[in-house]
């Protein structure tokens, strides 16, 4: 995960929220240190993404399912089809 | 610690890692370590109709614990050691 | 979230890896929003934390999952394990960093046991003994295993991995010196 400090990623948590901010930092249990969050949020039949500025966040490792190194050219350029596009599920705490 | 060596033969190859969340990402397997834990590079989403805002990932983590299936790259994986590596794991096991 | 140059160039002096426990450790007295995995919050003043996350906080608002009905209570205790995820202030983290860089200056080297000095973050090669073959005194008996504190992640001597570098032989007892660096 060495390579994923200092860059903008994507997290995707297990209750299905997926946010973006700038990898901090990390540890052993895959906890991390996330600053200039924002959450970005699908609500399904939508065009567009919506994206909450939330702060720094310390995320707890359990609660991660995968972090990304987002690239920012296609970001901006998204796409969605709101015909076929979903949010992602959550994981029942297992 | 079979399994861990077992992904460690597959690093460089293509694997499709279905997660629990259903969401399905295929990408060149890049490193795995105890916890298997897997990183995987040139990631695409597998349904990217689906979900088209995590399309723009270069590279990613994935949480082991997070993970449902691997699908693996049939030619990759030689059954005849991986059942001999089986028995000597299971063997160290019983002593 | 996309930022410019200017809002990336306040962090970038953050060049190592912070730990989140170390942050949570730097974070005490201040004002945060924890998030259990049942979805209900907890808004607070952090007064203590250790190694498993646990937290301890003081002039709380517990709000429910849906938030709808609030709970206020002098003081609280949250178990590590059912955080989902810890809100901090901006501040704390340029703060924490900064420390983290004064204790990463060099100082003189102190002789004696071969204790590595506890830092911030991981291993920069910059100085630190345990980083040389053959530095470190004592019988290695660390070698390989963890040590018996938590994950070795609290401010003090890191080493998750608990695998000093270089051959230690010579006496006394070897005390995890050297951070090693975790494989991940």
């Amino acid at each position: 995960m060495d390579e994923l400090v200092n860059k903008t990623v994507s997290v995707v948590t297990s209750d299905g929220r997926n946010m973006m901010g700038i990898l901090q930092g990390f540890d052993q249990t895959s906890n991390i240190i996330l600053t200039q969050c924002t959450q970005n949020v699908y609500i399904p039949g939508q065009r567009e993404l919506e994206q909450i500025p939330l702060g720094s966040y310390i995320i707890r490792g359990t609660s991660v399912t995968f972090i990304g190194e987002v690239d920012q050219e296609k970001f901006l350029s998204l796409k969605i089809d709101p015909a076929l596009a979903v949010g992602i599920k959550s994981i029942n705490n297992r | 610690m079979l399994f861990f060596s077992f992904f460690k033969t597959l690093v460089d190859k293509e694997v499709i890692v279905e997660l629990k969340n259903e969401v399905s990402l295929k990408g060149t397997l890049h490193s795995v370590d105890q916890y298997l834990n897997i990183k995987l590079n040139n990631v695409e989403i597998v349904d990217e109709q689906k979900y088209p805002y995590l399309g723009c990932l270069k590279n990613c983590f994935i949480r082991g614990s997070t993970v449902r299936y691997i699908q693996l790259p049939a030619a990759d994986v030689d059954t005849d050691v991986l059942q001999d590596a089986t028995r000597k794991e299971h063997q160290v096991n019983k002593k | 979230m996309l930022l410019n140059d200017v809002q990336l160039a306040r962090f970038t002096h953050l060049k190592h890896n912070m730990l989140p426990l170390t942050l949570l450790k730097g974070a005490q007295t201040t004002q945060m929003m924890v998030e259990l995995k049942n979805g209900e919050t907890f808004n607070g003043t952090l007064v203590n934390c250790d190694s498993w996350m646990n937290l301890n906080l003081k002039d709380v608002v517990c709000t429910s999952r849906d938030g709808t009905s609030f709970y206020q209570m002098p003081e609280c205790y949250v178990r590590g394990n059912l955080v989902k995820y810890i809100r901090v202030s901006d501040d704390i983290l340029t703060q924490v960093s900064e420390e983290a860089k004064k204790e990463r200056t060099p100082k003189p080297a102190r002789g004696g046991r071969g204790r590595g000095r506890g830092t911030f973050g991981r291993g920069n090669a910059g100085f630190g003994r345990g980083n040389d073959a053959g530095r470190g005194r004592g019988e290695n008996a660390n070698r390989g295993q963890q040590n018996g504190r938590g994950r070795g992640d609290s401010t003090r001597g890191r080493g998750d991995s608990g695998r000093g570098r270089g051959d230690a032989r010579g006496r006394g007892q070897s005390s995890q010196r050297g951070r090693g660096r975790g494989t991940n």
